[in-house]
């Protein structure tokens, strides 16, 4: 029964590709680096602007694996590599269902074959190993953005992440990050902000922009450098350089101001889906009368030809008849930012709000209800298991960071420590697990934190979920990385023992469907 | 009377049949409960248990020197290791674990509980200091470190000390001090320098030092530094301090560990030369990866290192997550075992009575899910003095669902 809501929401959703349907998407994508991939913006079938009814559970088929489609580049951006078969003792093809002594043969960046008869063509560039499973995802991170950036209190809803990869100075870390098999992030810029901006998947062997337009990322209560105010504020004297500290009305200010821009992405989604409407019935007007006028053409040319004649003969000037279809729809006016949330409000984009406290979430929860296509998640929910089960009704997924700090401080008694991931999925709600985006190379620890989750009650196979199939399902790219399925892109590892296991090294990882990493002596 | 309550809490506590509790909702309830029973209580509860002899038969037995042995069964009595083998003696009751046996881990310097009582903040050179003074065994956190599988720390100064004075054994598992005085602690990091209080310079802290050390008067805690008697912990983080650090070490004839070192990789050979061991710092998450290289180039060079937990900062998961993030890098499973109980024990002084299952050593035991070394293992049991002190309620979350709260 979990995430009901969400799987329906899903299938309802439909997608088509971006054919000019958005007077931005040329400005949002032309923004994107000449390396990045040419994704195509997921757009939401016409709907003429108005909210759907909210999803009704019954309605949705209880189908197994709902498949949402969603922009891969790999076809056209493989390079030219001869087939890869790996041959492994086991083949993890999604957490819970593994096969013995397989072989996985790799083509033109997509997997072609698995199984235990699989036959190597040849010339074919042979990988062994223990374990086969599909890549890392840490939907959570920094990772690629450049380094000023990626930790910039200021910036805006429209302002995307993808522009700002650092392919050159993140190098060393992207590497590291592939060494320990962490193949895509969903990494976003300006983590100090209250409003991050559009998240990007990055490819981090590439590196490379897999989705440019992946989340809407912002933040509650996030503390940041800043001038702070201490004693009475009639001496001037009391100010100085301080993580600003924020109160309860400031972080509830934040929610409101947040959920006031839902509201107005909201209209504005609607007035530009108007004028959309508006604009199509004005060009099939324009259309009509043009084929109505064509029809005479050649009497009212004589007709006009004559008019101009007498006019000129009078000295007057000519009058054309007036057509009302010369009138023409006016555009809303030009707001990115707006835009951007009118596509979170109608479930283009995932809302990704990172928020810790039980109050906040519960806020964030009530005042999202009437979006009920806006595909929320929590990010942090240190208190989230006091909204257990609304978070669970309703489909919302939270990326926790296992961390190793005693629980307590702020939060208090609700803060349940690192057995949070498996509360929360003994509660039916979805956990994903996230570096958090402390540092760029917080990802490359994303294997370690699972199993630190694991140890403390959190199910083997939900905890291998939530680094792979979950992170890439929630943010739309569960073909690119995921599961190791034929026909799927090879986004995989090679590994020397179970993905979890202290012990294990990444033998080899192979991205895009090229070998990009593998081990040394 | 209340003594007498939590006197009787205490006994009930500590019988293997009513283990501690330690679930979400009554966790710091339990956990206060418990070391405030154990404070209390401690004679009480060995009295109670002390004609109790038991064997434990685990699947398999992590002795502590990194070898195993598959179905081992321990005996204890009287809060002792009576036997290690695969047979259990005759008429001897066994109580079968689901799982594998371990010692309990040791951390070489954690402050949980000391609040600021560890710290004289005044002053900087404090050597007949005795931090076990400052060990509150009623601390709630105590039982985080449980919760881990730690059962013993030193109790150590705070590291802005230049020298803070003798660091305390202790045991969140029986609530007692192992060993008074059983290390000094020397701060020659520039945490160990302010602009408030002098030395004010990297300089100046030697000079302090070098004067402590010239004015130690016969049998005092700093003498006994000078003969080799009592190990050192030297708490140095960069190159250039341990560089320091190792040469002081070498010129006084000290005996110990370099605390901190995370880039010991680059000063091998002095190590080796000075016969120093090494003890590191909880890594945190995203950290580089020097730490990891300087284990493998200590455990290729077979000098023994250990951890910190230091809970109270990175919280008691940390110092088993750090020896993971090394095994991730390449570090054999057996070293990081031994890293956190033979070489640990050996290291703080106390090897002869912890650090490993044999004969006649203190029954600190762990019974873990798996392998101690895998982060996937949970704890499931932890035995203090041969008392069962901890027993986690939430082995599988599925009894807690969040939507009663």
């Amino acid at each position: 029964m979990r995430s009901t809501i969400t799987r329906s929401n899903r299938t309802r959703r439909g997608f088509g590709p971006l054919v000019a349907t958005s007077i931005l998407g040329a400005s949002l994508l032309g923004g994107a680096p000449a390396w990045a991939a040419t994704a195509l913006i997921p757009c939401p079938q016409e709907e003429g602007g108005e909210d759907p009814e909210p999803a009704d559970p019954e309605e949705a088929a209880p189908e197994e694996e709902v498949e949402v489609t969603e922009e891969v580049t790999a076809e056209a951006e493989a390079p030219p590599a001869p087939p890869i078969a790996i041959r492994a003792a086991r083949v993890i093809l999604r957490p819970g269902k593994s096969i013995e002594n397989a072989i996985v043969l790799i083509e033109k960046g997509r997997v072609v074959a698995v199984g235990p008869d699989v036959v190597v063509p040849e010339g074919a560039t042979i990988v062994q190993g223990e374990v086969v499973c599909a890549g890392f995802m840490d939907p959570w991170s920094i990772a690629g953005v450049e380094s000023g950036t990626a930790r910039s209190s200021s910036s805006s809803a429209s302002a995307s992440a993808a522009d700002v990869i650092d392919p050159y100075g993140q190098e060393d870390v992207l590497d590291e990050l592939v060494a320990a098999g962490v193949l895509m992030t969903r990494s976003q810029a300006a983590s100090a902000a209250n409003i991050s901006g559009i998240d990007a998947v990055v490819r981090t062997a590439g590196p490379d922009v897999v989705v440019s337009e992946a989340a809407l990322s912002a933040a509650v209560g996030v503390t940041r450098g800043g001038f702070n105010q201490f004693g009475p504020q009639q001496f001037p004297g009391n100010v100085r350089f301080a993580p600003r500290g924020l109160d309860p009305i400031d972080r509830v200010g934040q929610i409101d101001r947040l959920m006031g821009n839902l509201a107005s992405g909201k209209k504005y989604g609607n007035d530009l889906a108007k004028f959309k409407k508006a604009h199509a019935e004005w060009e099939k007007e324009i259309a009509d009368k043009e084929k109505e006028l064509a029809k005479d053409f050649k009497k009212a040319k004589k007709a006009r030809d004559k008019k101009v004649a007498d006019a000129e003969k009078k000295g007057e000037e000519v009058k054309d008849k007036k057509y009302k279809e010369d009138r023409r729809p006016r555009a809303p006016k030009l707001d990115p930012d707006k835009h951007a949330f009118s596509r979170v409000v109608n479930g283009e984009l995932p809302l990704v709000i990172s928020a810790n406290r039980a109050l906040e979430i519960r806020e964030i929860l009530s005042l999202t209800k009437p979006y009920p296509r806006v595909r929320l998640v929590i990010a942090g929910g240190t208190s989230a298991l006091a909204c257990a089960s609304e978070l669970s009704a309703r489909g919302v997924p939270v990326i926790v960071t296992p961390s190793p700090a005693n629980p307590g401080g702020a939060v208090g008694d609700l803060d349940p420590g690192l057995s949070l991931c498996a509360e929360l999925d003994a509660a039916g709600v979805e956990v994903l697990i996230g570096s958090g985006g402390s540092t760029a190379l917080a990802s490359r620890d994303l294997a370690l934190l699972a199993a630190l989750a694991v140890g403390h009650g959190f199910d083997r196979e939900a905890a291998l979920r939530a680094i792979t199939s979950g992170p890439a399902s929630v943010f739309d790219v569960g073909r690119s990385i995921g599961t190791v399925q034929r026909g799927r892109a090879a986004e995989l590892l090679v590994l020397s023992g179970d993905p979890l296991a202290s012990s294990t090294r990444v033998l080899a990882a192979i991205s895009n469907g090229a070998v990009v990493f593998e081990a040394g002596e | 009377m209340m003594i007498d309550r939590q006197l009787k809490m205490a006994t009930t506590l500590h019988s293997p049949e009513r283990p501690a509790r330690f679930g979400r909702r009554s966790r710091f309830a339990a956990s206060a409960l418990l070391a405030g029973g154990l404070f209390v209580g401690t004679a009480g509860a060995q009295e109670a248990v002390a004609a109790e002899s038991f064997a434990l038969r685990a699947k398999v037995v992590h002795v502590g020197d990194g070898t195993t042995i598959e179905g081992g069964v321990v005996t204890i009595e009287n809060g002792k290791i009576k036997s290690v083998g695969t047979d259990v003696p005759n008429g001897v009751r066994v109580v079968d674990v689901d799982g594998h046996l371990s010692p309990g881990l040791i951390a070489l310097r954690d402050t949980t509980g000391a609040g600021s009582e560890n710290n004289e903040s005044t002053r900087k050179v404090t050597p007949t200091a005795d931090v076990a003074r400052a060990f509150d065994p009623t601390h709630p956190a105590w039982a985080y470190l449980l919760h881990e599988g730690i059962t013993t720390v030193v109790l150590t100064p705070s590291s802005s000390s230049i020298i803070g004075g003798t660091a305390a054994i202790v045991s969140p598992a029986s609530g007692e001090v192992v060993k008074r005085g059983a290390l000094m602690t020397l701060g020659a990091s520039s945490r160990s320098i302010s602009t408030s209080v002098e030395p004010t310079s990297y300089a100046g802290l030697y000079s302090h030092l070098r004067d402590a050390f010239a004015g130690a008067k016969a049998d005092s805690a700093l003498s006994k530094v000078k003969a080799g008697s009592m190990p050192v912990l030297i708490e140095a983080i960069s190159r250039h301090e341990v560089v320091q650090a190792v040469s002081f070490a070498k010129e006084m004839g000290l005996k110990g560990a370099i605390l901190g070192a995370p880039r010991a990789v680059d000063a091998i050979e002095m190590l080796k030369d000075a016969g120093l061991a090494v003890v590191f710092e909880p890594v945190a998450v995203g950290q580089t990866r020097f730490a990891a290289l300087s284990a493998l180039a200590l455990e290729k060079a077979k000098l023994p290192f250990a951890f910190t937990s230091d809970s109270s900062s990175d919280g008691a998961a940390s110092m088993r997550m750090t020896a993971a993030w090394f095994m991730r890098a390449g570090l054999d499973g057996k070293t990081a075992m031994a890293a956190m109980t033979k070489n640990a024990a050996d290291i703080a002084g106390v090897g002869a009575s912890h650090g490993t299952i044999a004969a006649g050593k203190v029954a600190d035991l762990v019974v873990w899910s798996g392998s101690p070394t895998e982060l996937t293992s949970r704890v499931m049991r932890v035995y203090g003095g041969g008392k069962l002190v901890h027993e986690p309620s939430m082995n599988s979350a599925s009894s807690v669902t969040g939507a009663k709260r």
